[in-house]
């Protein structure tokens, strides 16, 4: 009996923006394995292909060529609604800003995956309280994203990126709202409630202070792989 | 003043494409321009010929009286067309926010960002205006079909002229910048970003009473058995439809309360918490379907006189022309408010599109928004029509008696001219569809 791997492969990626001339290569032939349970951190200047090759690896974005194979399965060859129920069901996504409803107080933001998935309302909240205790919002419950901090909020993403049991959690600029302190503080709880779960974590940053608190690094650079190493 | 009009004139040359939700939102906002003041127009246009055609004629008179009874009609239209025409307006404020900041920060005042959106918001209630004279135009040869006083109108009978033309562009330019002056009153603009939205007041109980209030009043004046001028009886019912409008959006708040503590699903609860966090929004964008129930139940009650009826032929022809205006004016109320929803609901999809992108990103089917954006629909129309139903019991049937409406005529009469306002407005929100679509196209391939 063969195990299925965990670990994310992308391999050959390419990502195309136009034709002719005008075409850009956001991605350029990137092979990559991500290993299950690893933290990596994806870098590189502007336009170097960093989030264009995260949306990739989540199933957001079809590539113009390439796989990528998660869990023995090509998400390049799944349809549009295969891909939404696996980043619903194996992925979750803690992004810069605009994430969190404004009407939902925090508790029902974080159970919001719970119940898209067929949780019944009253245990898809008792779960996603016990994530924010977790995270250390416990008081903070039934205030809305309007009355977090910026910490607080992101806080609460994590939760709602972790609440589901993901294989993978993306984050993408997690940390661009916040200060140095708060930024620091964030991927502390990012890194370790990530590590806890037992899931994979891709954080695509410009900050190398951050990345520091990933296993390992990407660095990229015209779309293409410069380097990978050990962070730490 | 002039380094703003500047301004405003080069972010207007260098503005997005079609497919920029900015781009999308002027659209919606000269459609929504451009439908109120066609309306007004056709309005304004029936008006003057009812007027033309009772020069010399005493108020007294039967013929007399249709200026009097158009001008009711247009007041009672007053409210959805200042509410569409509002909506248009914070539409222009909607998603401006960041662009806004950004001219904070780069030093322009909290004056030149006023001055700025109110250009925007002027410009666009103009060229909506000119396109609602265009549709003025196109609408008069079917208006003009309709028979009152045993004819159909002539074309210069509902030409309104150049002068009025003119006065109502202004008058809807008006209600666009007083709207956007008011949407923007209500955010604080800084060179951090627009100031974060904390929980929102509750409205209080009391608003019941003012609906209560009239009510008695009208049960007082109607049953005093002494002769009331018809001027006051219509004022009162007036008075009456103002008050679902003040009676509605606590209506939709408890309901959305409700909703929202029993919701068992994603939509559902999505939509009761919309609906208990803005039910003024919510309710302007279904309020036109309180009016349309309300007029249909007076449009029903008078579909009763004329059976009970068998004088002489002017009676009948006076009885059946009331019934053909509160159907003429149940109709447009239900298009202004199918249009209000669609502009609302569209320009809330746009206003939200960073939630709804990264709801849909993280694995939520679209299928669910869909369900969502319906059910914040739905809701608060159950709501209108739950008010104005009550409104109607309590102004009418005290008046005229349960009979009308215990007969059966009246009843299908009553319950189709409800449904199909309420079709109208289920068609107006389905618009909104293809505006989250393009608001999340560019992120899911």
């Amino acid at each position: 009996m063969t195990s299925i791997s965990s670990d994310l492969v992308a391999s050959r990626l390419t990502q195309t923006y136009g034709t002719g001339l005008s075409a850009t290569h956001a991605l350029a032939d990137v092979d990559v394995t991500i290993p299950a349970g690893a933290s990596v951190a994806v870098m590189g200047p502007s336009g170097s292909g960093k989030t264009t090759l995260l949306h990739c690896l989540a199933g957001i974005l079809r590539p113009t060529a390439g796989s990528v194979t998660w869990r023995g399965t090509d998400l390049t060859t799944l349809s549009d609604a295969r891909r939404t129920v696996l980043r619903r069901e194996d992925f979750g996504f803690v992004f810069q800003s605009g994430q969190l409803l404004p009407e939902l107080p925090a508790v029902e933001n974080v159970a919001l995956p719970l119940m898209l998935a067929g949780t019944p309302r009253r245990d898809a909240c008792a779960t996603a309280a016990r994530w924010l205790d977790h995270l250390g919002l416990g008081g903070l419950q039934e205030r809305r994203p309007g009355e977090l901090s910026g910490g607080q909020a992101q806080r609460v993403a994590i939760a709602r990126a972790l609440v589901c049991a993901p294989g993978v959690v993306f984050a993408d600029e997690p940390t661009g709202a916040l200060d140095r302190a708060t930024g620091h503080d964030m991927m502390r709880v990012l890194t370790e409630s990530t590590h806890a779960a037992g899931a994979t974590l891709v954080v695509v940053t410009h900050d190398p202070e951050i990345a520091r608190w990933c296993s390992r690094t990407i660095l990229m650079q015209d779309g293409r792989i410069t380097t990978v190493a050990a962070t730490r | 003043m002039r380094s703003a009009a500047q301004l405003w004139w080069l972010i207007r040359r260098r503005s997005a494409g079609r497919s920029d939700p900015q781009a999308l939102t002027s659209v919606l906002a000269v459609i929504a321009f451009g439908a109120t003041t066609a309306v007004l127009l056709v309005v304004l246009g029936g008006i003057g010929a009812f007027d033309g055609r009772a020069v010399g004629l005493p108020a007294s008179d039967v013929e007399g009286s249709y200026p009097v009874l158009a001008r009711i009609a247009a007041a009672l239209l007053l409210i959805p067309l200042v509410t569409l025409g509002g909506a248009a307006a914070r539409l222009v404020v909607a998603r401006r926010d960041a662009r806004l900041a950004t001219l904070r920060l780069c030093g322009a005042t909290t004056a030149q960002v006023a001055v700025l959106t109110l250009l925007e918001a002027g410009a666009q209630a103009v060229v909506g205006g000119i396109a609602g004279i265009l549709g003025y135009a196109v609408l008069l040869p079917a208006v003009a079909q309709l028979r009152f006083e045993g004819r159909t109108f002539h074309l210069s009978e509902l030409w309104v002229g150049l002068p009025t033309l003119l006065v109502a562009v202004g008058a809807v330019t008006v209600v666009a910048l007083l709207s956007a002056a008011s949407s923007l009153r209500r955010v604080a603009i800084t060179p951090l970003g627009v100031a974060a939205r904390v929980r929102p007041a509750g409205l209080r109980a009391v608003r019941l009473l003012t609906m209560l209030l009239v009510a008695v009043v009208f049960g007082v004046v109607t049953h005093a058995g002494v002769s009331v001028p018809l001027v006051v009886v219509v004022g009162l019912l007036v008075l009456g439809v103002a008050t679902i409008n003040v009676v509605g959006p606590f209506v939709a708040s408890v309901q959305g309360r409700i909703v929202a503590a029993r919701a068992r699903d994603v939509a559902t609860l999505l939509a009761g918490r919309r609906l208990m966090d803005q039910p003024r929004t919510a309710w302007r964008s279904v309020g036109g379907v309180s009016l349309a129930t309300f007029i249909a139940g007076m449009a029903s009650v008078m579909a009763v006189v004329d059976t009970s009826r068998s004088g002489a032929a002017t009676d009948r022809q006076y009885l059946a022309d009331l019934s053909t205006g509160a159907m003429l004016t149940l109709a447009i109320a239900g298009l202004l408010a199918a249009v209000s929803t669609g502009v609302m609901q569209s320009g809330r999809v746009i206003d939200q599109r960073d939630e709804y992108r990264a709801l849909a990103l993280a694995g939520t089917d679209l299928a669910v928004l869909d369900r969502a954006r319906k059910k914040e629909t739905l809701l608060p129309l159950y709501a209108a029509i739950g008010t104005a139903l009550t409104a109607v019991a309590l102004l009418l049937v005290p008046a005229m008696g349960m009979t009308a409406f215990a007969n059966v005529d009246v009843a299908i009469r009553f319950v189709g001219s409800v449904a199909v306002a309420t079709l109208l407005v289920v068609a107006g929100a389905a618009t909104s569809r293809s505006t989250m679509h393009v608001v999340l196209r560019d992120d899911t391939r």
